[in-house]
């Protein structure tokens, strides 16, 4: 009986406490659509992306950033400056707030955001050099108020031989 | 009480007498490394007379002349023994011990005449080599994996760290034979580096040991223990083969003892070398992207591994004394698609499943060690003293972000280096071991110094100093009521190497980024030099209410140091794809936790059940400030943020002899966290856990000795409670199939283990493994087979 009464309080101890779990966690990452650039998109260098997303949070979304860097050779960022004497490869990284400061409204607050700017410029060469052609990963990365990020990555090319995209 | 229980059996047995008797001296011992089993039931049957082997594992027993009788010897953690003996003449026998895999020996509290007790009222379980044959994993970390409440942190199949309830990185301790192994724990990219087959017999803390082991017992500690010298002159060895069919490996581990005179010796040597491992699934979903697994062999994830290990033992009768040298490498490819945003041309086949390309991952462990152990009248002071020296490498060929970085004059290819030295001393000294009332008082220091290199940068140079004094007691109140406490006080003091990355600095500035935007990111790790103290200690009781039931309860604080990288890195950490930011306001992690141990031992039933509650007021953890960082690879900066953490849940082992040859066991474990400030589970928490097993052994025939053969179901629970950022798990249900099996044809023993581990090749994803991100599932089906042969 005493062994009984022992075992059961055991067993219990540990899931009473399992049972009180009473906040609303946000777990749920927000989304991003990336519709464009599209996948394989060649960009010219001298000439701007056309950048436009969906991003959605079931709460809030707080901000946004993108990143392009080289993917060179297969490879997802390789030797660029061991072989390319007189090719820059192109890098950079924006985060929401240069938007915010060129008159974009911010996506904070907000459960849907569509973006739609041609902010981001591919300079026509860096430094006096060209810029290196080739496969670039261009990154959106998205974070809502609890801290949740997600983020989607698309392989685009840089190509003097590209075509110079319009304004919309 | 047990004890009394037995002596007074025994002596009633002595007194009984025949006529024409004859003796039989036998002695038990285990089958497997012929150490010997004191206090081994030994029946008699039809007269149900018995006997238990002394100290030695020895045991005299009168019988009739010519009369049949069964002998049936057990010992808890073996096979039951049964034979039919019919003896003309006095008779010597040796009785070989199989032990099973549900090793339910437990360390009892002080008190008992061993060394190895410490006095603390959370209980010990001790595994011998025996279990590491017969749950052999991948590495020592994750064959440990299969007791409740230890799980392993896994990077493929070659390097794995062991997490305790929930607890992992710098939160358990290792302690091999004495020396707290340091290697860079604070890593998930990086194993343990010790070797399985070189492990004797290790004693599992679960629960808060800063009491005894000082800075990092938090979650408990893994102490393996020097292997018990035999009494006589002896020369012994074996050599085991092993050979895996997942991964294709290759093993061979081979080890000599010569016992002579005061003086003993042992040596190992271990070799393994595996392909890529299969996982089942053709294709992984990582982002949005299908990722190709060719051959379902994950590539480049193939490894090698060498270690060798000399111990030498000097004993005297109050003396004994060991040095212990061993030295440990492996080498592990990485899963190209684990490091950077993957691209499929990394993962189309190389030709080779064999070859390890970049990224790859070298680790090499040396460690020197002295254990002495002096015994005086009624008190005994150990001492121990090494060095150990931990040198991994991460290679990847150079690339960078920054264009104005340049190839590296030397070793090009070294993205990241760690060289760590470390030298350790600790002395005890126990008073009244054979006393009511034990005393124990006990010194530690370490001495450390960290050293990096490589084109990259993830932790700085450092170096560590840290002492520690405990006093220790436990008293015998009655034979049922033993009381345990103590306190610790440790110190230290870290000296962290400023690095400012003058390359980064430049190209921010180029990017056009302001002067102190750039020194933001360019200051990889801030000049600090930090002191800590600590205090830590432990109460508990342990209450035996009958033969059958015993109860345990402790309650202890313990605490670790904040280590360099979470108080002064900064930057891109490319393993997790992160932004890590140290933060020098960081304190000592402190826990208290409540232990209750409960353990009921009848007949045909052992129950286990141990239950954990623990209040952390500032654990040390990883949050996401939502502020952008504008390096490549990385979205917000983490940085390492103290927070209240509420901890709870255990584990049930119950193992029921359904008959003679028949054993059911089954495990569960179950941990429940929470972030008190956030409300968010802790990262990498275990999920619930089920482990059943039924295991048939009997006599064979013939060449055949004695065979086991187990059909095994383990059942993960899906793990839905993780902390932000981190995806869940679905859970999984695997069958195994073992069988081991005892041979000697002749005077030729040798023994055999089969496994078919993962039987339905059933997909299944670790939480805590370092792959889990890209959604790589586990090894698929295994199967295995060792052949081992004594010597």
């Amino acid at each position: 009986m005493k062994k009984m009464l022992l075992a059961s309080v055991f067993a219990m101890s540990i899931f009473t406490f399992t049972s009180c779990e009473k906040t609303v966690l946000d777990n749920a990452k927000p989304t991003i659509n990336l519709v464009a650039p599209a996948e394989g998109e060649v960009i010219k260098p001298g000439s701007d992306i056309h950048f436009d997303a969906v991003l959605t949070d079931d709460v809030a979304l707080k901000s946004y950033k993108i990143n392009i860097h080289g993917a060179f050779d297969g490879h997802s960022h390789s030797a660029a400056t061991r072989t390319t004497a007189d090719a820059v490869a192109f890098e950079k990284t924006w985060v929401e707030a240069d938007f915010i400061k060129l008159g974009d409204e911010p996506v904070l607050g907000k459960k849907q955001a569509n973006l739609h700017h041609h902010h981001m410029v591919i300079p026509s060469e860096i430094g006096g050099k060209p810029v290196k052609e080739g496969h670039y990963h261009f990154i959106i990365y998205c974070t809502d108020e609890a801290g949740n990020e997600s983020f989607v990555a698309r392989e685009i090319e840089i190509s003097y031989s590209g075509e110079e995209h319009a304004h919309h | 009480m047990k004890k009394i229980v037995l002596l007074a059996v025994f002596a009633a047995s002595s007194l009984l007498s025949y006529s024409q008797s004859v003796t039989l001296k036998g002695y038990v011992c285990d089958a497997l490394t012929r150490e010997s089993l004191p206090a081994a039931a030994v029946v008699l049957k039809p007269q149900e007379m018995a006997v238990v082997s002394d100290k030695d594992g020895n045991f005299n027993i009168d019988l009739s002349e010519n009369e049949k009788y069964t002998l049936q010897i057990s010992f808890v953690g073996y096979e039951p023994f049964s034979q039919e003996i019919h003896l003309k003449s006095d008779t010597t026998l040796h009785f070989h011990l199989e032990p099973v895999y549900f090793s339910l020996k437990e360390v009892v509290v002080s008190g008992k005449n061993d060394k190895t007790a410490l006095p603390s009222a959370i209980s010990a379980k001790e595994i011998g080599r025996s279990f590491f044959l017969k749950n052999n994993s991948a590495n020592f970390s994750s064959s440990l994996a299969k007791l409740p409440g230890i799980s392993s942190m896994d990077i493929g199949a070659g390097a794995s760290k062991p997490v305790i309830r929930g607890l992992g990185f710098n939160r358990v301790a290792v302690s091999d034979k004495g020396i707290i192994q340091q290697n860079q724990q604070w890593g998930a990219d990086h194993g343990l580096d010790i070797d399985q087959y070189d492990v004797d017999k290790v004693l599992i803390h679960k629960g808060p040991m800063s009491l005894f082991f000082g800075s990092d017992a938090i979650g408990g500690v893994i102490e393996i223990l020097p292997m018990d010298v035999p009494r006589e002159n002896i020369t012994w060895g074996d050599v085991s083969l092993i050979a895996k069919s997942n991964n294709s490996l290759m093993g061979i581990t081979a080890m000599t003892s010569v016992k002579r005179g005061n003086w003993f010796v042992r040596g190992r040597l271990t070799a393994q070398t595996f392909a890529d491992y299969r996982v089942p699934a053709d294709t992984v979903t990582y982002l949005t992207w299908k990722m190709p697994i060719h051959n379902r062999r994950l590539k480049n994830t193939a490894g090698r591994e060498l270690n060798a290990s000399l111990s030498l033992n000097y004993g005297l009768e109050n003396v004994s004394s060991w040095m212990h040298l061993s030295n440990t490498f492996s080498k592990n490819g990485f899963f190209p698609g684990s490091h950077g945003i993957p691209d499929l041309n990394r993962l189309t086949p190389d030709g080779s499943r064999f070859n390890i390309e970049f990224p790859y991952n070298t680790s090499n462990h040396f460690k020197v060690s002295n254990a002495t152990e002096i015994g005086f009248n009624n008190s005994s002071l150990h001492i121990d003293a090494g060095f150990q020296q931990n040198s991994r490498a991460e290679m990847s060929k150079f690339h960078t972000h920054y264009s104005n970085q340049n190839v590296p004059e030397s070793n090009p290819d070294t993205e990241l280096s760690f060289l760590l030295n470390t030298f350790s001393a600790n002395a005890k000294m126990m008073f009244g071991k054979d006393a009511l009332w034990t005393k124990t008082v006990g010194f530690s220091t370490e001495i450390q110094q960290n050293r990096v290199g490589g084109y990259s940068f993830l932790m700085p140079d450092f170096e560590r100093y840290t002492a520690g004094f405990f006093a220790a007691s436990s008293y015998k109140v009655s034979q049922k009521l033993v009381l345990t406490g103590g306190l610790r006080y440790d110190a230290g003091r870290l000296n962290i190497h400023g690095f400012y990355d003058q390359t980064l600095a430049d190209y921010l500035k180029l990017s056009g980024y302001n002067e102190s935007d750039a020194a933001f990111y360019a200051q990889r790790a801030d000049a600090l030099n930090k002191n800590f103290h600590s205090f830590s200690g432990a109460m508990g009781v342990a209450y035996d209410l009958d033969t059958a039931n015993s109860l345990k309860v402790n309650i202890g604080r313990s605490f670790r140091f904040p280590t360099a990288n979470e108080l002064a890195s900064n930057g891109v950490h490319h393993g997790a794809f992160r932004h890590e930011k140290g933060n020098n306001e960081l304190n000592p992690e402190t826990g208290w936790q409540l232990d209750l141990d409960y353990s009921l031992k009848i007949n045909r039933l052992s129950l286990l059940l141990n239950q954990f509650t623990a209040y952390f007021p500032n654990y040390i953890y990883l949050n996401p400030t939502g502020q952008w960082s504008v390096l490549p690879h990385t979205g917000q900066i983490y940085e390492y943020t103290q927070s209240p953490v509420f901890l709870t849940g255990g584990e049930a082992e119950i193992a029921y002899r359904l008959a003679e040859s028949l054993l059911l066991t089954t495990s569960f474990e179950y941990v429940y966290n929470r972030n008190i400030d956030s409300g968010y589970p802790l990262p990498f928490s275990p999920p619930a856990n089920l482990l059943t097993s039924v295991t048939y052994s009997n006599h064979g025939k013939g060449a055949l000795m004695q065979y086991s053969v187990s059909v095994e179901n383990q059942t993960v629970l899906r793990q839905n409670r993780v902390s932000n950022n981190e995806d869940e798990t679905p859970g999984a249900s695997l069958f195994n199939v073992l069988c081991s099996m005892n041979w000697k044809a002749g005077n030729f023993r040798f023994f055999t283990d089969f496994q078919v581990q993962n039987l339905l090749d059933t997909p299944f994803y670790n939480h805590l493994s370092f792959y889990r991100k890209l959604n790589v599932p586990e090894p698929g089906r295994n199967i295995q087979f060792i052949l081992k042969i004594p010597f």
